[in-house]
């Protein structure tokens, strides 16, 4: 089913719960972002880049560090109070909904050195093609595309005979089902980057993906706890609760091990 | 579960078909072989190193350079005919079967730096936790245990468009649950590995995964298809035929976009 991009939902809108929204951002700059700096290494000195969904500014700020005073920065989100406290020297963030606001004010065409998204396409169910045209339509010839996605479908249990692996894993295929049925989230939208990166013209196409295993209460549970339970005001269908309090339990437990959700990255470069 | 009477169920025995298992292991060898490599690379010259499940023997080389002349390379395979052309400077192949054979002709308990094997633990379903109890006896206190395993549960189509993905993931989907039925092959051997290793009584427990997504046609692809022939006749009279010839025909489609296997390893240390 096609949605009309005006009429999307972000489940995680950080709107009358902007402490705990931070937190989780966070929460997930600690996790994430040595990754992400690895993969974003190919940055050099006097690139223009787009970071697109900016949340708390940490990879903005990384790459306004990476292209150095003669680069520029720009990043957009479609909330700009997580990274207020943030200024960078030699870019903006800008106020933007990258499906449907006029690219010009952030350059236009052929602008961009490197466009850079993290956990931004999972947000936009039947219109990721659509995205990924308009970044290439923002780079220069030459120029590089990096998105990261996760994805709740490697979730599961590792041990089938702890106590509560049934429970976890029948809380998540309650959270998918949900998912799927809302058109809210799309539960694996890393496997098929490097496809939707052919089919967009990009060359020079590579891909990885991690597979985490970690026990209830480590960062990584945390972080799973806070984002099912961010995005709870987002479903009002009781499975999705019912869904969340079955992955809290487990996820809370030291004894319980668990796979994550897999964390998928795919580079691809605009014919030049 | 360790009671279980211990039985060979190799479904890719070579016997009978001596020249494909030998292509297959080779292109096993060009697509694993560099991953394993940096995973292993902390090994030390003068170290006495096991690798359990020589295959080809590729790895046991590679121990075999890093160890150095005054180190020792012992690998043990249930079948040597593989390994045959291969010669080790400063060890020795030794035809042995890690779960039923005793200890003493590898050196017997305490004597290894480094225990190492690959894809060896799925093909020894129920008894996994016995086989890295051995693995963890022959280690000297301080050595290393490094395991890693490949699962086929996060197998998957990467395109939603594509007329054969569907089916695709109705055939693995299908594959796990008679992997789990009939108990040859434990469809996820990778992510048990870490709390194996915790039980086990290991310590500086470190795991990583990586998902491939790729085409049809590719190594990888070719390889799924050549493991899958290899074990066809394990599952050809169980009314799979028509499953294995869609997931053949898929895999040998250069449009189909599919995410592989699981390939996780996880390093442990023996208490000193």
């Amino acid at each position: 089913m096609r949605h009309k991009p005006g009429k999307l939902k972000y489940v995680l809108a950080a709107h009358g719960r902007e402490h705990h929204e931070h937190a989780r951002l966070d929460l997930l700059q600690q996790i994430f972002d040595p990754i992400s700096r690895k993969r974003l290494d190919i940055v050099r000195p006097g690139w223009r880049c787009l970071e697109i969904g900016v949340g708390r500014g940490s990879i903005a700020e990384f790459l306004s560090e990476r292209v150095g005073p003669a680069g520029e920065v720009v990043g957009t989100d479609i909330n700009l109070g997580p990274s207020s406290d943030i200024t960078l020297q030699n870019g903006r963030f800008v106020l933007h909904d990258f499906l449907v606001d006029p690219l010009e004010p952030l350059g236009g065409p052929g602008s961009f050195d490197l466009i850079h998204t993290r956990f931004l396409l999972l947000h936009m169910v039947g219109h990721q093609d659509e995205a990924i045209r308009r970044m290439v339509d923002l780079l220069k010839p030459g120029g590089w595309l990096v998105i990261e996605e996760i994805e709740t479908l490697t979730s599961c249990a590792v041990d089938p005979m702890h106590p509560l692996s049934e429970a976890f894993e029948q809380g998540l295929a309650h959270m998918v089902d949900i998912m799927l049925a809302s058109g809210t989230v799309d539960p694996k939208p890393g496997r098929t980057l490097p496809l939707r990166f052919a089919d967009a013209g990009l060359s020079h196409i590579r891909h990885e993906a991690l597979l985490p295993v970690e026990r209830g209460g480590s960062k990584l549970a945390r972080w799973y706890m806070e984002s099912v339970d961010g995005a709870r005001g987002g479903y009002e269908d009781d499975l999705y609760h019912h869904g969340g309090d079955l992955t809290q339990k487990a996820l809370s437990e030291p004894d319980f091990w668990f796979q994550g959700c897999a964390e998928h990255c795919a580079w691809g470069r605009k014919p030049g | 579960m360790d009671d279980q009477p211990i039985e060979s169920k190799y479904v890719l025995a070579a016997e009978g078909r001596e020249t494909q298992e030998n292509a297959r292991l080779d292109l096993l060898q060009q697509i694993f072989d560099p991953t394993t490599k940096k995973r292993l690379d902390f090994v030390q010259p003068g170290w006495r190193c096991l690798e359990a499940g020589a295959g080809r023997g590729s790895i046991a080389r590679f121990l075999s350079e890093k160890a150095g002349p005054s180190g020792e390379v012992i690998a043990a395979d249930i079948d040597l005919n593989p390994s045959a052309g291969v010669t080790l400077s400063n060890g020795k192949f030794i035809k042995h079967n890690i779960l039923v054979d005793s200890l003493a002709p590898l050196g017997g308990a305490g004597s290894f730096d480094l225990v190492h094997a690959r894809f060896l633990l799925q093909h020894i379903y129920d008894h996994e936790d016995l086989a890295i109890q051995r693995m963890v006896e022959l280690l000297k206190p301080g050595g290393w245990l490094v395991i890693e395993d490949l699962e086929a549960a996060t197998m998957g189509s990467a395109d939603p468009h594509h007329p054969l993905s569907d089916g695709y993931d109705r055939v693995i989907a299908g594959s796990v649950a008679a992997m789990r039925a009939n108990r040859a092959v434990d469809p996820m051997p990778g992510r048990a590995l870490p709390p194996r290793f915790h039980h086990a009584g290991l310590t500086e427990l470190r795991h990583e995964a990586f998902l491939y997504v790729d085409r049809g046609g590719s190594p990888l692809a070719r390889w799924y298809v050549q493991s899958t022939e290899g074990s066809r006749r394990g599952y050809d009279n169980e009314g799979h035929a028509k499953a294995i010839d869609l997931t053949l025909r898929a895999l040998k489609d250069p449009d189909f976009w599919f995410q592989s296997g699981a390939f996780h390893c996880a390093w442990g240390r023996k208490p000193a």
